[in-house]
């Protein structure tokens, strides 16, 4: 039996019999050429000195950097006033009693409110990882839409009637539109452009375009951020006003703002740039960031509804008109943004109608 | 060995007809007294002494092809047993092990807090996947940056590092673990998962060629052995004619060992090769077939968990989970249907019609896919491979 060592291999070879044991009989016939022939191969050349790859850090999934916008700066949003939402007509309906016909009779009759949500967004709209439940500002708003059509909930879960979607900021027109969902509530800033699509509500949460950056970074506001990368979730208005600020940075878009702090504590961005409500929640989950202004856009947040439904868009209306009057808008500010932006309480959004 | 057809003889290319032998033998008495004058020579005793060089060459000849033939077949069969299929099945086992990682992280995730048995299946999963690539590199060496193996040992800690950031960030209830976990899936699913299943491949058609030679017919062999053969009975002949000796036993002796040999020789390599091709089409077959089976269940486990985790909205796990479930099967053509019809006649054939899932008691570790029962390869007992519950890879019962 022979062994010869193959280059480049340092395995023993396990003793495994020889299946042409002609071996032993081709010796008598031939011991020079076994000889030969088993001593041919030898040790192969040194390897070569190994060349050591750089680490690098990974990327979140859908990550891409989006080109500068054509847009003058400064100009994103102001050529045009986003125009007022719908009325509420008369009193809310009591709890259980939708008017024949009407939007929120299918509810009723469903037996849930199907809501738009973000599961990302700490304090507006998150899954808690520990309890698995939704929790958030929006989320509380949704509850008090379901608390309108079905009453108070019977055994006290406050999602009874709701069955919640949660989507990427990029799909909340399209499951409005293709009737996934009645309501998305989901830190969505009112626009002309989006009211061609989706209907909105009156405004219940204006939030303003901050910057939130590392304590260690040296980025003092939006001026500081020429060749920067900075990120914000892809189809936002934020991305618009990081694409059109004046100091061109690095617009970086992901699918969630989660996605935007992971790169940030990686060091693979330099500023989030989004609402301060967002914002606030991000900088909740890590204490190494800080917020930034001057503040450079105000975002009047609406609920945004089907244009085919214009008696929800009203009822939703009289339901954040009542959340005004009646103190539970001030409770949830209190309960949800107090500790991130800060103690003072503002008065509740004008509602602004034109129909 | 009888000759029935007389045909003048032949002692090489020097030698002239037959018909002028005896004049020529007759005629030069003593001459040509150089070396190769002493074999070339037009008499009997050159004649003698060039058939017995020829007669020797013969004999070399097929000694050395038969040594030959057998060293290579040994070496090719130790290859797949040693070498290629422990390869193949490292491969095989680093991208189960990480693809059920990654399975169970985003399983534990979508419970809240982490169970424990979730937990301890992970670093199994980690720790299994480990030793298998330190098993293949040592096997096949450092291959330099940019190779499957790098890329997996480089990466493997990044990927670690991003499901334990994730973790502490879930344990505080912070939503940015979820992120953490995706940005880990997705590190796993577009460099790891990729790099373990190029190696796979690439061990496995190795295999497949290491299978062909060590299975393959010994032509040059039987040639070289007809050759010799037929030298030697040419050489019993003509010193039949030319003395009085009907036998030479030195050359009968020569030719009995050049037959038994020659048998010996298609005696062993047959019964190799009806073992290795036994092997093959009973061992590492049907865990191939179930082995893709089981990877393509896990994936499709883990595109489920990510879509409830974090990706709700985003249409792509739930795409994948979709396209994967399809090829998984049952039905005609898909991988279970493969997978059942691969370990068709052993126990493993009831695994692969059974539906796919990860049986009753959530486990399905590295080796979800149970095969047919068969001792360890020597390798896995060598190394003492954690947690193995693979079959024995083809080739261990080739010796």
């Amino acid at each position: 039996m022979t062994r010869s060592a193959k280059s480049g291999t340092s395995r023993t070879r396990p003793g495994i019999p020889c299946p042409g044991g002609a071996v032993t009989a081709s010796l008598i016939a031939g011991t020079l050429a076994l000889l030969v022939t088993a001593c041919g191969a030898g040790p192969g050349p040194a390897a070569s000195r190994t060349a050591v790859p750089t680490g690098a850090e990974p990327v979140p999934q859908d990550v891409h950097t989006l080109p500068d916008s054509k847009l003058p700066p400064g100009t994103l949003g102001t050529s045009c006033v986003p125009h007022g939402s719908l009325r509420p007509v008369g009193p809310l309906p009591p709890p259980r009693h939708m008017p024949a016909g009407s939007a929120m009779a299918v509810i009723a009759k469903r037996g849930y409110l199907r809501v738009g949500v973000d599961q990302t967004i700490d304090l507006s709209s998150y899954r808690n990882p520990l309890t698995g439940q939704l929790e958030g500002f929006d989320i509380s708003v949704a509850e008090q839409i379901a608390q309108a059509i079905f009453g108070k909930p019977d055994d006290g879960n406050p999602n009874e009637h709701i069955q919640f979607k949660a989507i990427t900021s990029a799909q909340r027109i399209p499951v409005i539109q293709n009737g996934q969902v009645d309501i998305v509530a989901d830190s969505m800033t009112i626009t002309c452009n989006r009211q061609k699509k989706v209907d909105f509500s009156t405004d219940y949460f204006n939030a303003h375009q901050e910057l939130l950056v590392l304590k260690s970074s040296p980025v003092t506001g939006p001026g500081d951020l020429h060749g920067k990368k900075v990120c914000a979730d892809a189809g936002t208005t934020s991305i618009q006003q990081i694409q059109a600020l004046r100091s061109h940075p690095i617009p970086v878009a992901a699918d969630n703002w989660t996605d935007c702090l992971v790169m940030l504590e990686q060091h693979q961005i330099a500023a989030i740039s989004t609402d301060d409500s967002v914002l606030a929640g991000l900088a909740a989950q890590d204490p190494q960031t800080r917020l930034l202004g001057p503040t450079f856009t105000h975002e009047q947040h609406g609920i945004a509804m089907s244009q085919n439904a214009p008696d929800l868009v009203r009822f939703v209306n009289a339901v954040l008109e009542r959340m005004r009057t009646d103190g539970t808008w001030a409770r949830l500010y209190k309960q949800w943004f107090v500790p991130g932006l800060g103690p003072t309480v503002p008065a509740p959004p004008r509602p602004q109608y034109s129909g | 060995m009888s000759v029935s057809t007389p045909a003048p003889p032949k002692t090489g290319t020097t030698a002239p007809p037959g018909t002028t032998v005896q004049a020529a033998a007759t005629t030069t008495p003593g001459a040509a007294p150089g070396l190769l004058g002493r074999f070339t020579a037009r008499n009997t005793p050159a004649r003698l002494r060039l058939l017995l060089a020829v007669t020797i060459a013969a004999s070399l000849l097929w000694g050395a092809a038969a040594a030959w033939t057998a060293d290579q077949r040994t070496s090719a069969a130790a290859n797949v047993v040693a070498g290629t299929e422990p390869l193949s099945f490292d491969a095989q086992q680093i991208y189960q092990s990480l693809s059920d990682a990654d399975a169970t992280e985003a399983a534990a995730f979508l419970a809240g807090t982490e169970p424990a048995a979730a937990r301890s299946q992970y670093l199994a999963d980690i720790a299994r996947a480990e030793t298998y690539l330190e098993a293949a590199t040592a096997a096949a060496g450092n291959q330099g940056p940019g190779s499957e193996l790098t890329v997996l040992s480089t990466e493997i800690p990044v990927y670690t590092g991003l499901v334990e950031t994730a973790r502490a960030d879930n344990q505080q209830g912070l939503a940015v673990g979820a992120a953490f976990l995706g940005e880990a899936s997705y590190l796993m699913r577009t460099a790891l998962l990729p790099a373990a299943s190029r190696l796979y491949q690439q061990e496995n058609a190795r295999l497949g060629a290491a299978d062909q030679q060590a299975t393959g017919l010994p032509i040059l062999a039987v040639i070289v052995a007809l050759a010799a053969g037929y030298v030697l009975l040419r050489a019993q002949r003509w010193l039949r004619r030319r003395t009085h000796r009907r036998l030479n036993y030195g050359l009968v002796a020569a030719s009995v060992v050049g037959l038994v040999s020659l048998a010996w020789l298609l005696a062993g390599v047959t019964v190799a090769r009806v073992q290795l091709l036994d092997a093959r089409d009973h061992g590492s077959g049907p865990v191939q077939a179930l082995a893709k089976a089981d990877i393509a269940a896990l994936r499709a486990h883990a595109d489920e968990s990510l879509t409830l985790i974090n990706r709700s909205g985003d249409d792509a796990n739930q795409g994948d989970f979709a396209r994967v479930a399809r090829q998984l099967g049952p039905g005609p053509g898909t991988l279970l249907a493969e997978a059942a019809a691969a370990a068709q006649g052993s126990p493993g054939a009831r695994a692969a019609a059974a539906p796919p899932g990860r049986g009753p008691g959530g486990g399905g570790g590295g080796g979800g896919a149970p095969g047919p029962p068969g001792p360890r390869a020597p390798g896995a007992r060598r190394r003492g491979r954690p947690g193995l519950v693979c079959p024995a890879p083809a080739g261990t019962r080739a010796g």
